[in-house]
């Protein structure tokens, strides 16, 4: 690898990229290039440096310098006065702390750990060398060199590893099932279709480190017997795909894809498989349905996918945070991982707060670490120095918690963290317009297959334009609470069962709020519009 | 058997049942939607809720699906467990948010499950406000009336259509609230068994179109148990009618037969009584007065019309003069069947037992065209055959969409071989495309050691088979017929459970068959030497079976020609002496079906003014007086020739009466037309037709239900059970057999011997010479314009193909034809026929595919060799 006295990142995750990443890269690179530059200085793009607000962003090594809301005016200001002078560029530095996710691993806060995001914002995704320089593809070279899938297995059960999805199933014990079962083919999916409102990990790692994703699927192949996996990625997530399958290919002309992997007699090869951004083709077996083909719509089990699982043959589904640590465990050992976290959550777990926080952003840490360590000590706390109010866990399938449970640890064992979403409220915000719109969003993704959810989440988006728009009454709050608790009863799946999970958990904490809305036809926040006529609601 | 607990009392289910079902068995109520006897369960609606504790001391329990939950040994539900009844209650109440409430212009109602579901669970009052979900309907054809905003998305219909009818068209689209049952387009359903759409939906969204041009509730619809007439199948029916004309037909339930389904032939094909004769056109003293003058007199009987009619002709004619009705070819493969049925060991299985086959080869016949629930059948044979893959799982078998994921792909084998390749070729593993002469030598081929290629293929798969079958059908012919029975010997002889099953053309062609008589050609040749100078025709067009230039010489040489029909056709135009009677709506009497099961069908309504059964005429023009009902006649048939005498259990007799002396009400409690019921001519109120020839009565005196008489059973219905899902009251435990055992009894038995084979080697036949221009005239039945009967009905005769020759492309080229082009066929004994031609890889070579029973192609029901103009 030659050297390079400075690397620029640029971040051209998918927001970027709208607002000129593109132009402001090719800008960059053609300035330094004008300057004689370019064997000095390397531009480098990332996938989304977690900026969602500054964005066109880049970040100046080494000395890890953001400049927030750069354009292509500006390039021609940063080379010369940084790059050649050695002179910050003060009117474009981001203000306020420098997002946890660009610093390097070294010098991130003492309470973050990162494992999974190592390479992230550090190393060019689109570099397989700089993976491997970074320690990539060691732990696939162990595993299939050195170890037999039995041992796979079992240092990965050993490792206490669980699905990062929502479900926490524990991982080793999956690919055991798979590994045991009968068929001549067999599959490894990973779940990319990262569809829950405030989650964004997954598509972090796919832009910014996707050959981790490729080398926890080999493993997992080697332990299985698979011989062909599917990464499912989102349709909406362009740039994780197209990173993705650039990673593919590359892989693929080293060898690591293909046959006789590493001369372990290995055969498996990944394609990546586009989801059409239905939310209910995360759940996995209407993932299947999704990949086979057929309408997105979950399935009764048994028969489980491990056993019969893609077109009937035993399949191993995965999530994207969940494959990413296999590596880590391989090279690393089960003992080393199984001593992060809690007694029951093992290893580090990856945040995403948005919302009303300083620094919104993806951060990892390990299980047990408190609400309050993330959303206070990662994410800089509230924005413009407001009052924290409230926080959705995990996204609209979560539950609502307020003040009392911020200093509750984030584990199985406590507060559950879900998939990672942290969908942070301040004071000025509304609850019934928050639950309103994860009420819309159930409604709209629902799949229709059973009355509580498909007739239920449309019930309770009616309730809510009709609270938002001061024609509600106190009964509705009834009304809807039992509809709430039947759905979660008695729905088929996930989606219906949670559905109204936030909704419950917000009524005791916000009681005041909805009454308020419901019985004075008041919104406390000033957010919902309560002046329309009943005729005037849609519904 | 485990026991089960429900609400603190104990009952007994079968092994491998639902609680659902373990419910419903033991005569419980529990309101469903999403579950279907004859489709198991998916666990959508869910409105099957209960309370489900773990063992005696759970007593918080949690609410479950019970058609999902498996009823096993000391399995403890609660049904009344107020929680459950809530929320069944709900779940009514979310489906009546948007369902329209439209049942006074809905033709469900009143035989509808969404009624009686929300009459079970209680809902009452509506706590939403807010606007119903409305969806735009589509065209789907002549058969079937869609009406999308009455759907409570129970996916019983794309269930029913994809999963088991095997139809592509018709799909979910859309998501949640949203979600909607059709085509992708308007258009006519694909599938041959759509009508069954209008009885699986609990709703209004799919009901007969056919029926809605005549529209009448349930409540005054006078039924009878009746057999359909439109194939060999005898698929059980129930015809419904009000001021004694045909409004619908629906399925009736039969466990050894139908199931719950029937085609949409034998559902639709009703229509065709709208056309039939009218009484008072008759000339039953001209037809006397014939018959006393007559010098030498030939009965020609009928495959569609009853038992005991046919036999009526025989004896009015004399044994010896009988003709069956059947044509010369027909007549050598029935008596081909008969042999082969008695004197094999091989399975005769009914149609209800095609299912469980798991390799299926046909051979020659179009079970589509033909018998379109031997399609239907072989569907479910080939979609279960792998059932072991989920059973081994764990899985059972009413789970099924579980079963289904478990299966995959999966399926059993079905070969074919035949002229053209037929629909079931969608789900065939592999098919050949054969001259018609060829397929005994390829079954030949299969039996013998030293098959290649496909046929090796198939002997393979045969001799591993759990449940092999062979099919084949009378139209393939006798020596088809040999081969295939030679063929399943064959896989006896490797220890193999093999069945054979043969298609008939009608609904008593095994009747008139086992009867015995000459061919019509035969009648046609007595009548033209002169031996008689007088026909009596029973319900038969002979120029169907006749070619056009022997039907016109016979109707000149013929004297008199009187003739029994109730429908118009090319033989009553030449009648002297017409007798119009009753089509099988109106009459009683027995069919033969093609497994020789022997059922009853009865009157609905009965005669109108100046008509009359068949067989009363008859006894009328003979003088016997000693027959009272048709029951007489049967019983003498019975006593002279014993292989008839089982029929005399396919139903009770007249004197029958249920425990509280009473007869079956043909009509239902609450019909309420009673003092009009005539009124359509006349405003008096008439006494009650009294019927003294059999256990029905026309009226509502009598019993309703007869669960224990299932060949009785008038209707569908039990208290608090409207819509056909009241089924369930009448079978043993449900989806299973009737009570009092499956209607209709078998007639020939299986001997137990195998048979030295039959027919070793095909007689040498020439094959079409090209140099001469000649090609194979091959008819093929289509489900739509074959049938003598359906192809008048107006829905059906929509539906009807262009009558086309279809050839080979290659064929095409040898010829000189293009598509489009009309030519001209010469058949060997001179007949001409003019056709389009339709150029189509889908045919063998050097045939010609042509559609059977059409007036186009008149008279030509076998292959044959023709020359090309
Ligand atoms: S809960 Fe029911 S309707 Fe909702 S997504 Fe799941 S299966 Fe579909
Ligand atoms: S159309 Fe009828 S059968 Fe189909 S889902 Fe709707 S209610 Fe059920
Ligand atoms: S298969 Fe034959 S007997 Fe059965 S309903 Fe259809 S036409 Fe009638
Ligand atoms: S019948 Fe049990 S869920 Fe529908």
């Amino acid at each position: 690898m030659a050297f390079y006295r400075a690397h620029i990142l640029v971040d051209t995750g998918t927001a970027a990229v709208l607002k000129g990443a593109n132009a402001l890269r090719t800008a960059l690179v053609d300035e330094i290039k004008r300057k004689g530059l370019d064997k000095e200085i390397k531009v480098v793009e990332t996938g989304a440096l977690g900026l969602a607000g500054a964005v066109p962003a880049i970040v100046v090594y080494p000395e890890g310098v953001t400049y927030a809301n750069v354009t292509v005016d500006d390039v021609a200001e940063i080379v010369e006065e940084h790059l050649l002078k050695g002179r910050q560029v003060s009117r474009l530095v981001y203000k306020g702390d420098t997002p946890s996710v660009i610093k390097s691993a070294e010098n991130c806060r003492s309470a973050e750990m990162r494992v999974v995001l190592k390479n992230i914002g550090v190393i060019d995704p689109t570099s397989i060398d700089e993976y491997i320089a970074m320690g990539g593809y060691e732990a696939t070279a162990k595993a299939l060199t050195t170890m037999s899938p039995q041992e796979v297995i079992a240092e990965i059960k050993a490792s206490g590893l669980t699905g990062r999805g929502g479900a926490g199933f524990p991982t080793g014990l999956k690919w055991d099932f798979t590994a045991k079962a009968d068929g001549d083919q067999k599959y490894i999916i990973c779940n990319a279709d990262e569809g829950e409102p405030g989650n964004f990990k997954d598509r972090l790692i796919m832009e910014g480190d996707p050959h981790q994703i490729i080398e926890g699927m080999i493993i997992a192949a080697y332990a299985v017997g698979a011989q062909k996996g599917y990464i499912y990625i989102r349709g909406e997530y362009q740039q994780s795909v197209a990173n993705t399958e650039r990673a593919l290919d590359v892989a693929r002309e080293m060898g690591l894809l293909g046959s006789d992997i590493m001369g372990s007699g290995l055969s498996f090869d990944i394609e990546v498989f586009k989801g059409a951004g239905a939310y209910i083709c995360g759940e996995e077996t209407a993932l299947l349905a999704s990949l086979e083909g057929q309408r997105g719509e979950s399935r009764m089990k048994p028969p489980f996918p491990p056993t019969h699982g893609l077109f009937g043959m035993p399949t191993v589904i995965n999530n994207v945070e969940t494959l990413a640590n296999v590596p880590h465990i391989i090279v690393n050992g089960a003992d080393w991982y199984s001593n992060i976290g809690t007694q029951k959550s093992k290893g580090t777990k990856i945040f995403s707060p948005c919302g009303d926080v300083q620094y919104p952003g993806v951060y990892e840490v390990p299980f047990g670490s408190t609400l309050r360590e993330v959303i206070f000590g990662m994410a800089g706390g509230i924005k413009s120095g407001k009052k924290f109010k409230a926080v959705l866990m995990g996204g609209p399938s979560g539950v609502l918690v307020g003040e009392e449970a911020l200093d509750r640890s984030l584990c199985s064992e406590d507060l559950n963290p879900g998939a990672g979403a942290l969908i942070v409220l301040d004071e000025t915000k509304c609850v019934v317009d928050l639950i309103k719109n994860c009420a819309q969003f159930f409604a709209h993704e629902s799949c229709g297959q059973c009355t509580p959810c498909r007739e239920g989440t449309k019930r309770m988006v009616e309730f809510f334009n009709w609270w938002t728009a001061g024609a509600g009454s106190e009964q509705d709050l009834k009304l809807l609470d039992q509809l709430a608790t039947t759905m979660a009863l008695t729905s088929k799946c996930g989606l219906g069962q949670f559905a109204g999970v936030a909704f419950k958990s917000s009524i005791p904490l916000f009681e005041e709020e909805y009454l308020a809305h419901l019985v004075d036809k008041r919104c406390p926040a000033g957010i919902c519009e309560m002046d329309k006529v009943e005729e005037e609601v849609r519904v | 058997m485990p026991k089960v607990i429900i609400d603190g009392i104990e009952y007994e289910v079968a092994e491998g049942r639902n609680m659902l079902e373990a419910v419903i068995d033991n005569g419980l109520d529990l309101p469903y939607f999403c579950w279907h006897p004859g489709m198991g369960s998916v666990g959508a609606c869910r409105l099957c809720a209960v309370r489900l504790y773990k063992d005696e001391s759970d007593t918080k329990g949690k609410i479950a699906m019970a058609c999902m939950t498996p009823a096993k040994e000391g399995t403890r539900i609660s049904i009344k467990d107020p929680e459950a009844m809530e929320f069944r209650r709900f779940v009514i109440e979310w489906l009546m948010t948007n369902h329209p409430h439209d049942c006074p212009v809905c033709d469900e109602g009143g035989h509808c499950h969404l009624q009686d579901m929300t009459a079970m669970s209680g809902h009452v009052y509506r706590r939403f406000r807010f606007k119903k979900r409305t969806y735009t309907n589509q065209y789907l054809g002549p058969f079937i009336t869609h009406e999308m905003n009455r759907c409570i998305q129970c996916f019983r219909c794309v269930r029913f259509y994809r999963d088991l009818a095997g139809g592509r068209d018709f799909n979910t689209f859309g998501s949640r609230n949203r979600v909607y049952f059709g085509r992708q387009s308007d258009g006519v359903l694909e599938s041959e068994f759509s009508g069954n759409l209008a009885e699986v939906c609990p709703t209004g969204v799919f009901t007969d179109k056919t029926s809605a041009r005549h529209y009448t509730r349930k409540w005054d619809l006078r039924t009878a148990p009746s057999v359909c007439v439109h194939c060999g199948l005898g698929c059980n029916i129930i015809p419904g009618q009000r001021y004694g004309t045909m409004r619908r037909v629906e399925t009736r339930f039969n466990g050894d037969v139908n199931g719950y389904w029937i085609c949409d032939r034998g559902r639709f094909g009703y229509e065709f009584s709208y056309g039939a004769l009218k009484g008072g056109d008759g000339d039953i003293d001209e037809a006397k007065k014939l018959l006393n003058e007559a010098n030498g007199i030939v009965g020609v009987g009928s495959p569609r019309a009853s038992l005991e009619s046919n036999y009526a002709l025989q004896k009015l004619v004399g044994v010896g003069q009988f003709c069956t009705g059947l044509s010369a070819f027909e007549q050598e493969a029935a008596a081909a069947y008969i042999n082969v049925f008695q004197t094999g060991s091989r399975r005769m299985p009914s149609l209800a037992e095609v299912e469980s086959a798991d390799v299926v080869v046909i051979l020659g016949v179009d079970p589509t065209g033909e018998a379109p629930m031997l399609d239907f059948a072989i569907r479910q044979a080939m979609r279960k055959a792998p059932i072991e893959i989920a059973r081994k799982l764990n899985i059972p078998d009413w789970d099924a969409n579980a079963v289904i994921n478990a299966l995959h792909e999966a399926k059993g084998k079905l070969y074919m071989a035949a002229p053209w390749s037929m629909k079931l070729k969608e789900i065939a593993a592999e098919t050949a495309q054969v001259e018609p002469a060829m397929i005994p030598d390829f079954a030949r081929e299969i039996a013998s050691d030293q098959a290649n290629g496909l046929a090796a293929t198939i002997a393979a798969d045969l001799a591993k088979a759990r449940k092999p079958l062979i099919v084949t059908g009378l139209s393939a012919g006798a020596d088809t017929i040999r081969a295939a029975a030679d063929l399943a010997d064959s896989v006896i002889g490797k220890g193999r459970d093999c069945g054979l099953f043969v298609t008939v053309p009608e609904a008593n062609t095994m009747g008139v068959a086992m009867l015995g008589g000459a061919c019509v050609q035969e009648a046609a040749r007595k009548s033209e030497s002169g031996e008689a100078d007088t026909l009596v025709v029973l319900e038969n067009d002979l120029s169907r079976r006749l070619n056009p230039s022997d039907f016109d010489s016979l109707v000149k040489s013929v004297k008199n020609l009187i003739v029994l029909d109730c429908i118009a056709t090319e033989t009553t135009k030449a009648a002297s002496a017409l007798i119009p009677v009753t089509t099988v709506f109106d009459s009683e009497g027995t069919f033969i079906n093609n497994e020789s099961r022997a059922q009853r069908y009865f009157s609905v309504s009965p005669p109108k003014e100046g008509l009359a059964q068949a067989w009363t005429r008859i006894r009328d023009l003979g003088g016997f007086t000693q027959w009272s009902s048709c029951e007489d006649i049967l019983r003498e048939l019975a006593a002279g020739k014993p292989i008839f005498a089982p029929a005399l259990a396919a139903a009770p007799f007249a004197d029958w009466r249920t425990e509280a002396d009473q007869k079956i009400a043909r009509s239902p409690h609450r019909f309420s037309g009673r003092t009009a019921k005539d009124a359509n001519w006349t405003i008096n109120e008439p006494q009650t037709a009294n019927d003294t020839q059999t256990p029905l009565s026309y009226s509502m005196e009598g019993d309703q239900n007869p669960p224990a008489e299932s060949s009785l059973i008038p209707r569908f219905w039990w208290p608090g059970w409207n819509s056909n899902a009241a089924t369930n009251k009448f079978q043993i435990e449900v989806g299973g057999g009737l009570h009092g055992g499956n209607p209709g009894i078998r007639l020939l038995a299986v001997q137990g011997k195998l048979s030295e084979t039959q027919c070793p080697k095909s007689p040498e036949r020439p094959g079409p010479n090209e140099e001469a221009r000649e090609i194979w005239l091959v008819p093929r039945p289509y489900i739509y314009g074959s049938e003598e009967l359906s192809r008048r009905g107006r829905a059906v005769a929509e539906l009807i193909p262009p009558a086309e020759a279809i050839i080979h492309p290659q064929t095409a080229e040898i010829y000189g034809l293009e598509n489009g082009q009309m030519v001209e066929f010469y058949t060997k004994d001179g007949q001409k026929l003019s056709l389009p031609i339709r150029v189509e890889d889908s045919v063998a070579m050097r045939v010609a595919i042509i559609p059977v029973g059409f007036p186009e192609t008149r008279g030509i029901i076998a292959p044959d060799i023709a020359r090309i103009s």
